[in-house]
């Protein structure tokens, strides 16, 4: 390694390619379509290239002073990780053409079609940084990233109300269990001193567990794995993407990447894990009837699978099965898509014998439900080889879970492709265009030729592992994994022959366990906040006196604990001289105009009696010689009263307005106690003979002259810099507040 | 508005301005600095409201660009601490350093502190305006 273009390359052309398509799709969908194609082969095209020649490295030292730096590198793992993502990306993309046109023109917003083929893009640009990314740091940055996109993504079409829900349950359960990961990342930097991978012996297992869960949300493993089915609103293009090769992968490609530094007693938890996992969602997909509820539920299986392995050691078989999972299972989304393009149906019960009608589409798709099935001359046949492999000499007990899982993987697929294609034919199809058929057979052809030779991705899965390629070949004999095999392939066609009586008892179970189960617990939970929420709103924005009230309350808490603990001295009234007079005058010009201020009557008067009170402390801090604190005194409240007065006047006057006749105790109350504790922590901080201070350092530095301004532009700058941009940000949503409407009655 | 306020503020105006400059650029010397000029434009901007009323103000100064001033100061403000930090390592340095000879104009110490100055100034003076502009234009739209 060393040479950093091959990794730098794809990154930049994947993280170009969004903004491109959306300059690009300015004149029309078509146009964004074929930016977005040319987009991801460019970038499949490089990351083969970039591992044809041996892969990369850069690294580019920012805030060297933390030992902060942004290293990434095309290993094993990120080309594997980083080929599916821009492979199947671009077939996706290249099927979503169509796809998002005629879905789009149904709802009347063409329009936003560039837009999907941006986010597209950014998620296939977040999933490759994810990969190549060696740092904790930016590891977390882009798995947050791609959480973020998806969001955007799953709820794509905003103007239903189901979608912005799932939309958000899928943000929440995966960015918010990423929180996990940015304490997981922190720990970690505590406890070895730095953020590279490479250099992290192994985490403490608090952290490893810190990190497992975001992990396990993103894959959709339970009991953290609701948030999947529900996504399946989002458009078939986005499923086929994020839900077999995108988002669910990044959970496991984060548990790869760490799988050499993370504890093995951490890791062994994985495989009951994974193993709940395969029942679930394999009864998930026994039982459903929308199409791609059915290929939630497998993902959810298949993902389980993967977990086993990684709980066992082997990340090179983990990385080849996500890989051969991620070819036939977008392909049976992709078929899930046409087939409801071409009916209009989006359940199998409304569906059947579509054969006659769609040919090639069953041809092409038996291949893929073969390959996830890990039936022989399918790559999935290794998927399942490898599966067995490591399943091998565990013990009996693991074994035939193993085989249960594959059991039931082949009868849901068997179940899937038969009840589309064979059958009744319940509703004609109309035909279906040669973009939505084409994706689909390119897959299977791919799935077909991995079953022959593994297409390379043996020697990818191997260098993301161990270094050893894995075995892939097809051994005609009696070993263990072959006897599996064949056990599965008579069992699945067994469970396949009773899935007649066994469904309905499956369906009860299901719907009883979604009742009782983490979805129902995450939507009271979502609820009860959503409640809360209002009524606190309701309570806090009806009257502004109590509003100011709840900040101060804190507030005289607060200083009133400082008050309590911090009690150092007793309070020194000082000495008084004749040249402190004036500054007496000023402070008591300043109390009168404090005390009208309560008792005027009118908005206007107000103003101007805290004006009085403004002025006179600027001229007070002209006295004590601080002419810089005097001018921007003397400027803020200018600037405060023509603001102030530029509001108040339009208001009705008081007379006319419903104003509450009584200030309200509480308002009282809290003010009376933050500004008494206030005075007295002043009062007794004054009193201090001598205080350390920076003060004496910073004349120094200045020489003397302009010592605020050097200050403020240089040993506090990076103060002056977060003021400024809250500064900015206030305003602005000021600004945005009262931004004028357009038209009556929308917003 | 009388004339008498309308000359008054064709007199101020141009001096106003100069007043704000002088604070920017002198404020790693002397009293003053970013924020005050920023202040003190945005209220010699309020004076031209108040004198001459909110559309020929519009006519007469790029009012509308308020917004983006803003927008530009805040990214200067930002760029000035991250750019150095890309750079060499140090969030807000400031060229050329101390140890350096600096390049003067006149009295003026040209150093890249006065950059970031002036983009405070933006912020204030173009947030403020924005903000103003909009509580005129409510105004003007219900009396």
């Amino acid at each position: 390694m060393g040479s950093p273009l091959p990794v730098l390359a794809p990154l930049a052309v994947a993280f170009v390619s969004p903004l491109l398509t959306w300059a690009v799709g300015r004149s029309g969908p078509r146009a964004a379509h074929r930016a977005a194609v040319v987009c991801a082969l460019l970038t499949f095209a490089l990351l083969l290239w970039g591992h044809l020649v041996g892969g990369g490295e850069w690294a580019l030292s920012w805030v060297p002073a933390w030992g902060l730096e942004a290293r990434f590198a095309l290993d094993g793992l990120a080309t594997l990780y980083g080929l599916v993502a821009a492979g199947i990306g671009a077939v996706v993309i290249l099927y979503s053409g169509r796809y998002i046109e005629d879905h789009l023109r149904a709802k009347g917003r063409l329009r936003g079609a560039r837009k999907f083929h941006a986010l597209l893009l950014l998620f296939l640009a977040a999933m490759l940084g994810l990969a190549t990314a060696q740092d904790l740091l930016l590891l977390f940055l882009f798995f947050d990233l791609t959480a973020l996109v998806s969001y955007l993504l799953i709820a794509f079409d905003h103007e239903e109300d189901e979608a912005r829900s799932a939309g958000l349950t899928a943000l929440l359960v995966t960015a918010g269990s990423g929180v996990l990961l940015l304490a997981a990342v922190a720990w970690a930097w505590l406890d070895s001193g730095t953020l590279r991978i490479a250099d992290i012996a192994v985490l403490p297992a608090g952290v490893a567990v810190l990190a497992l869960v975001p992990a396990l949300a993103k894959s959709a493993q339970v009991p953290l794995h609701f948030w999947l089915p529900r996504a399946m609103i989002a458009p078939t293009p986005v499923s086929a993407y994020l839900h077999s090769a995108a988002m669910v992968a990044a959970g496991v490609f984060l548990i790869s990447r760490l799988h050499p530094i993370l504890p093995a007693e951490v890791t062994g938890t994985l495989v009951p894990l994974g193993f709940v996992s395969i029942l679930v969602g394999g009864l998930i997909a026994l039982s459903a009837d929308p199409l791609k509820r059915i290929l939630a539920g497998s993902t959810i299986a298949q993902y389980g699978y993967v977990m086993v392995l990684l709980g066992l050691g082997d990340v090179a078989g983990a990385s080849f099965f996500v890989a051969a999972h991620a070819l036939a299972k977008s392909a049976l989304f992709l078929t899930a898509g046409t087939v409801t393009e071409a009916t209009g149906e989006r359940s199998l019960s409304a569906v059947g014998g579509l054969a006659r009608d769609l040919p090639v589409l069953a041809i092409a798709s038996l291949v893929a439900a073969a390959g996830l099935a890990g039936l022989p001359l399918t790559v999935g046949f290794f998927k399942d080889d490898v599966f067995f492999t490591a399943l091998a000499g565990r013990g009996t007990p693991l074994v035939v879970l193993g085989v249960v899982s594959t059991i039931s993987t082949l009868a849901y697929a068997a179940r899937f492709w038969a009840g589309i294609f064979l059958g009744p034919h319940r509703r004609p199809a109309a035909k279906a265009p040669a973009t939505l058929v084409f994706p689909v057979v390119l897959l299977a052809l791919l799935l077909l030729a991995g079953g022959w030779n593994g297409i390379g991705l043996d020697a990818i899965a191997g260098r993301a592992g161990a270094g050893a390629p894995l075995d892939l070949a097809y051994h005609f004999d009696l070993r263990l994994e072959n006897l599996l095999a064949l056990a599965t392939i008579v069992g699945g066609a067994a469970l396949c022959a009773a899935l007649r009586w066994l469904q309905p008892p499956i369906e009860r179970l299901v719907s009883v366990a979604a009742r009782v189960g983490p979805g129902t617990i995450f939507d009271l939970l979502v609820g009860t906040v959503r409640r809360t929420a209002r009524v606190l709103h309701g309570i806090d924005v009806r009257l502004l006196r109590p509003r100011l009230a709840h900040t101060l309350i804190p507030m005289a808490a607060l200083v009133g604990l400082a008050f309590f603990t911090q009690w150092q001295t007793a309070f020194d009234p000082g000495k008084i001289l004749r040249a402190d007079i004036p500054v007496f005058v000023g402070l008591a010009v300043a109390a009168g105009g404090a005390i009208a201020t309560i008792s005027t009557a009118s908005d206007t008067a107000m103003v101007m009696t805290l004006t009085v009170v403004g002025f006179t402390l600027a001229t007070l801090f002209a006295l004590l010689r601080a002419p810089d604190v005097a001018l921007v005194a003397a400027l803020v409240e200018t600037t405060f009263t023509i603001l102030l007065l530029a509001f108040v006047m339009p208001l009705p006057s008081r007379s006319e307005r419903a104003a509450p006749a009584r200030t309200p105790w509480l308002v009282v109350t809290a003010s009376v106690l933050a500004a008494g504790f206030a005075f007295v922590v002043t009062w007794e901080m004054l009193s201090r003979p001598t205080m350390e201070s920076v003060a004496a350092r910073y004349t120094e530095l200045a020489k003397g002259e302009g010592v605020v301004g050097k200050i403020l532009a240089d040993y506090r700058g990076l103060d002056t810099v977060g003021e400024t941009t809250v500064l900015a940000l206030s305003l602005a949503s000021v600004a945005v507040l009262m931004r004028p409407r357009r038209k009556k009655g929308r917003r | 508005m009388t004339p008498l306020v309308q000359g008054v503020v064709r007199v101020l105006f141009m001096p106003s301005l100069v007043v704000a400059i002088a604070f920017c650029v002198k404020g790693s010397t002397g009293t003053g600095d970013g924020f005050s000029a920023g202040l003190v434009t945005a209220i010699t901007v309020s004076l031209v409201f108040l004198a001459f009323g909110l559309r020929e103000a519009r006519r007469i100064l790029p009012i509308r660009h308020a917004g983006a001033m803003a927008g530009i100061g805040l990214l200067v403000v930002v760029g000035s601490a991250v750019v150095p930090a890309v750079i060499d390592g140090v969030p807000l340095e400031h060229f050329p350093r101390v140890e350096v000879e600096v390049v003067k104009l006149g009295a003026l110490a040209l150093n890249s502190s006065l950059l970031f100055d002036a983009g405070i100034a933006a912020v204030v003076a173009g947030g403020v305006v924005f903000v103003l502009e909009r509580a005129a234009t409510a105004r003007g739209r219900e009396g």
